[in-house]
């Protein structure tokens, strides 16, 4: 008996190996490594280099464009996911339909989320052109703009050039999570709720928000975390400019990291970041963990 | 006490959907219909939405210009190798977190669990580093290996709750009847978890597919390009050329929008574990 269970550990450890050998091999020493890094002045890919104890914190914790960064981070996140969180209820409202035709409105409306963000970029430059765009024809025939001008080349508006692709490429998950939540809202509440004479305006906000709010709060941080650190729309599209208006943490390390060769202080950018992502986190486990266990 | 709702609230229901369906997907409508519009239809002042001919010749351009067929065939390759890779990595790691017992195994979860919302961004500056020493910059096994880091916490979770609902009966019986794990998994389990599996396949096959972080800074050569960077050349090289460059972006994206639909369903129940029940 002793032996078949000592076996069947055997193969247990032989079937898990290439899992852990992966997420070791890809994921924790990479990550580790990054820690390290951040405590050297290594530049590039030269070999050579040395430990320089807090100085990247230092540096960092002095630097106006890290401020500006995390700044332009927080702001895309929360317009962001505010935005998404509108549109993507909006939609979950419309979509909670027992009828056929549901299943292709949802296959369409879920379409963005599964763009390749090279194709978000394509698709919005495009949207965007100040010449033969087709968003400027329509400013220009209602006459809200005089002038054709492009959205992204200007430092005021170039942030909402930027969050409109965002919120575009982030809603349909809001979109599907929140379908499955209305979906498994108890029916013979609103009969009930119909029968005392209820509104439909207080049955929506007290049935129907009141039941969603725990995956309205799970939603917003999954999407929270995602946008915080997207890299691929804004580097795209903007690159941070115009004068560093659309810079956000990720560009930055980015740009630190390869542009700039400073692999180092690329680094200590990233477990800044990393530090934020744990507490998202840890809000977000806290927050399932709770669900979960006032479920059973 | 049901009572039928009025025909007309259901035509008005029908029809705000459209409206709102369209506003948002507008993008992708213009895109669609422009990479169809012969070059002078695109640059005009007074677009339209329809074009005036129907035209393929953008996309017959398209496949003669530079590079690109080799573009999608790399990426192909790369997106290939990663899917079956994680295929087999996940459904064996599965397997054991479902059915074996062995040491470690709560930090194997939680570690899978939290790698799921783990970003590309913290991992582009290390996974450079290790491929340099490694000398694996400018190869597709390089790619490969990075997709991995994302394509395994989703294969995995995926794979591990469908497992769970499989009654554990079925396994024990195999192995009674002297099957080894190794047959059990592959003869009995993986062949009743087909929806898993082509989940798991396609999730894996249109990240590799689609990324660009990594495939830009870890391929330096032309010939090892993937389709989202090389979609990138394009646009440096055919910067006005929009008809080209839509062409290009439904080219890239229809294989993807295809292989979602066909598993839509299973893909959203995947992507909402963890954070649902079930």
């Amino acid at each position: 008996m002793k032996s078949a269970r000592s076996q069947q550990s055997k193969t247990g450890l032989l079937f898990i190996a290439p899992l852990v050998l992966c997420i070791i091999g890809v994921l924790i020493y990479p990550l580790c490594n990054s820690i390290v890094l951040s405590f050297t002045n290594k530049m590039f890919t030269y070999v050579k280099y040395d430990f320089i104890g807090w100085d990247n914190y230092i540096k960092l914790f002095q630097d106006d464009l890290f401020w500006l960064a995390l700044f332009h981070s927080f702001k895309f996140t929360v317009f962001g996911v505010l935005g998404a969180l509108a549109l993507g209820l909006l939609l979950a409202l419309l979509l909670n339909k027992n009828t056929k035709y549901i299943a292709f409105f949802r296959g369409l409306l879920f379409l963005p989320w599964t763009l390749p963000s090279i194709v978000v970029v394509l698709t919005f430059r495009w949207l965007y052109n100040d010449f033969y765009g087709y968003i400027n024809y329509i400013l220009l025939k209602s006459h809200i703009i005089d002038v054709p001008f492009n959205i992204l080349s200007s430092s005021k508006t170039a942030w909402i050039g930027v969050l409109i692709p965002l919120i575009w490429c982030y809603y349909p998950f809001v979109m599907v999570f929140l379908l499955a939540a209305l979906q498994s809202i108890d029916k013979s509440l609103y009969q009930v709720a119909e029968l005392d004479g209820a509104t439909k305006w207080d049955m929506f906000w007290h049935i129907t928000l009141s039941s969603l709010k725990p995956s309205i709060i799970v939603v917003a941080i999954l999407e929270a975390i995602w946008m915080f650190c997207s890299f691929d729309l804004v580097f795209l599209l903007t690159n941070g400019g115009p004068a560093n208006e659309t810079l956000t943490l990720s560009l930055y390390i980015y740009k630190m990291a390869f542009p700039a060769k400073n692999m180092a202080y690329g680094t200590a950018l990233s477990v800044i970041m990393f530090i934020f992502l744990i507490i998202f986190t840890i809000f977000y486990f806290r927050l399932v963990g709770r669900k979960q266990n006032s479920e059973t | 006490m049901k009572h039928k709702k009025p025909f007309w609230k259901t035509v008005l229901h029908f029809l705000v959907l459209c409206a709102v369906t369209f506003i948002v997907i507008f993008p992708l409508v213009i895109t669609l219909f422009t990479s169809l519009k012969p070059p002078n239809e695109v640059i005009t002042a007074t677009p339209t939405l329809l074009p005036h001919d129907f035209t393929l010749e953008n996309y017959i351009k398209l496949f003669k210009v530079r590079n690109f067929p080799q573009y999608m065939l790399n990426s192909l390759v790369v997106a290939s190798f990663t899917a079956v890779l994680s295929l087999l990595i996940s459904s064996l790691g599965a397997c054991a977190i479902v059915w074996m017992k062995f040491p470690g195994k709560r930090v194997v979860i939680n570690t899978v669990l939290a790698a799921y919302m783990f970003p590309q961004i913290l991992l582009i500056i290390p996974l450079f580093i290790m491929c340099y020493c490694l000398n694996l910059i400018d190869t597709k096994f390089s790619l490969v290996l990075a997709y991995l880091s994302f394509s395994l916490p989703f294969s995995v979770w995926m794979l591990k709750t469908f497992f769970e609902s499989i009654p554990k009966e079925l396994m024990e019986a195999a192995l009674m009847d002297g099957c080894s794990y190794w047959q059990a998994l592959t003869k009995i389990i993986l062949p009743i978890s087909l929806s898993s599996i082509t989940t798991v396949l396609i999730f894996s096959f249109v990240l590799g597919w689609s990324e660009y972080l990594f495939a830009v800074n870890l391929i330096t050569t032309d010939a090892n390009r993937t389709i989202a960077v090389g979609l990138q050349t394009l646009l440096g090289y055919y910067r006005t050329d929009f008809a080209l460059l839509t062409a290009a972006s439904i080219t890239m994206s229809l294989p993807v929008f295809c292989l979602f639909v066909m598993v839509q369903k299973y893909f959203i129940k995947g992507l909402t574990v963890g954070a649902v029940k079930g």
